[in-house]
């Protein structure tokens, strides 16, 4: 039976308990679900799209809602559903476009394994169609300033943070904590790589001073977020926050490898830089640092390389069988080394 | 030697039948599974094309920047394969550039470089035509 399949069944066996709980949750009388459909694309997390028809309560009628459960395969990187809940809260309490987070449950003995639960947004999110279709959004200039906004707004969350006091503790050092735990992460896989190895020591030896340090949503970037013919809906994908420095997230967004073959826009894709700096720049009072950003640039490609090939290990030593996988950790990391050697060659090392 | 149609004809033939007589009648929702599939499929046979040329010329990369040349030398096994000499030679290569012994260093640059090229032409030839295309206009060094 595929994941998929044994998903519906486990949510059809619980939906009395589910329908208890929403109930409970909105104070309303009842709650029927009239639709579940699982939403494709989650190797971390399990999506459903739920259409719930409240009796009374908060919000009252047929409301349209997204569950987000953890997967059984879970990263052990990301965030849980409930650190994942607390994050969206403050996020959205920063002004953030997001969907809005309704409710969490932690009771294993509603779906067997804790979720929460958000209104759901319509648009597109898939990166090849955003940056090609460009029906959808509008004016694209406007768009990567707004995304802009919406970082800076991100990076007015700063420790310490009672409410978020799950995520790691921001190192003394970013940048060079960010090359001890790509080693570790290579190490663990026990194959040799020495096209990362090489862009690794680079950023060691490069690694700018730490400065401020504020949230990451560190996977900020085209396909992670919803559009609309009018525009930005919602912010997604926020498992991976932790603190660091600013300039990684800006970085990540106008990295190479998150432009889906538009690579003149250096903005996700979408757009030049110059908008999308402009928005972060006006919204936070914080310049972007263009040498930090180059930097972050190529630990994004190391990182996601990193990931890559923890997705196909999944397949290779988790006894996992996945196609999907396999080709994640066969198809990218090649891309991803030239990228990073073509950042770093040797003129581009400067002797300390 | 096999006997004909070999490995790669018949994964062609099998790709060109799953994209253009089986994927127009899926539905919507599993043309993504068939589109995996198909590249599985192109990896495979690229790779059965490719043969041993790509690990022969990392294998003689790897070893002349450690004049690993000659019947026997530094330690190594008789009867070594090339996967068994590249990855011995790929960790020693990963430890000393964690280590700072390899720092900027051209030939390894040179080495790494033909390599991560050899192994995207495998997986994704389009982009390694892209890059290339990039490399020659003079803005492939983002620095």
């Amino acid at each position: 039976m595929s994941d998929a399949a044994i998903a519906e069944r486990r949510l059809a066996e619980a939906r009395p308990a589910l329908q208890a709980f929403l109930a409970r949750a909105a104070g309303a009388r009842g709650a029927a679900l009239e639709e579940a459909r699982p939403l494709s694309g989650g190797a971390i997390q399990e999506n459903w799209l739920l259409t719930v028809a409240f009796d009374g309560g908060a919000l009252p009628g047929r409301q349209a809602l997204v569950l987000r459960s953890d997967a059984s395969s879970g990263v052990a990187v990301s965030l849980s559903r409930a650190q994942e809940f607390a994050v969206l809260r403050a996020a959205r309490a920063a002004g953030v476009t997001v969907p809005e987070p309704l409710w969490l449950c932690e009771d294993p003995a509603v779906l067997g394994r804790p979720f929460y639960v958000m209104r759901r947004l319509e648009g597109v999110a898939a990166g090849h169609r955003i940056v090609k279709d460009r029906t959808l959004s509008g004016d694209r200039d406007a768009l990567a300033e707004r995304l802009g906004r919406e970082l800076a707004r991100i990076h007015t969350i700063i420790p310490p943070r009672t409410d978020l006091a799950f995520l790691a503790p921001p190192g003394a050092d970013p940048a060079r904590t960010a090359v001890q735990r790509y080693r570790a992460y290579l190490d663990a896989l026990r194959r040799p790589w020495p096209g990362l190895e090489w862009g690794l020591r680079w950023c060691e030896l490069h690694a700018p001073p730490p400065g401020e340090v504020v949230l990451l949503h560190q996977d900020f970037r085209t396909g992670n977020y919803l559009l609309d013919e009018h525009g930005l809906t919602g912010i997604l994908d926020w498992e991976f926050c932790g603190w660091g420095d600013p300039m990684s997230d800006i970085g990540w967004f106008c990295a190479h490898c998150w432009r889906f073959g538009q690579d003149e826009l250096e903005a996700g894709g979408i757009a030049p830089r110059a908008p999308f700096y402009r928005g972060y720049e006006a919204e936070s009072g914080r310049r972007v640092d263009a040498r930090r950003v180059a930097y972050w640039e190529v630990m994004a490609h190391l990182r996601w390389a990193v990931i890559a090939l923890q997705q196909g290990a999944r397949t290779l030593d988790g006894g996992e069988a996945s196609l999907e996988l396999a080709l994640t950790g066969r198809v990218y990391p090649p891309e991803l080394e030239l990228a990073v050697l073509a950042m770093t060659p040797p003129p581009a090392w400067v002797a300390r | 030697m096999h006997d004909l149609p070999d490995g790669p004809v018949l994964l062609h033939l099998a790709r060109a039948l799953l994209l253009d007589d089986v994927l127009p009648q899926l539905p919507e929702e599993r043309r993504y599974e068939a589109r995996l599939i198909a590249n599985a499929m192109a990896i495979a046979a690229r790779e059965a094309t490719a043969g041993d040329r790509d690990k022969e010329a990392f294998r003689q990369g790897l070893a002349a920047l450690y004049d690993d040349v000659g019947p026997r030398p530094q330690g190594r096994p008789a009867a070594e394969t090339l996967d068994e000499a590249n990855e011995r030679l790929s960790w020693r290569l990963a430890a000393d550039l964690r280590g700072g012994q390899r720092d900027a260093d051209p030939e390894v640059f040179a080495v790494l470089r033909r390599a991560a090229a050899a192994r995207l032409a495998a997986v994704n030839p389009k982009a390694l035509a892209q890059y290339e295309a990039e490399e020659a206009d003079g803005d492939g060094d983002g620095q």
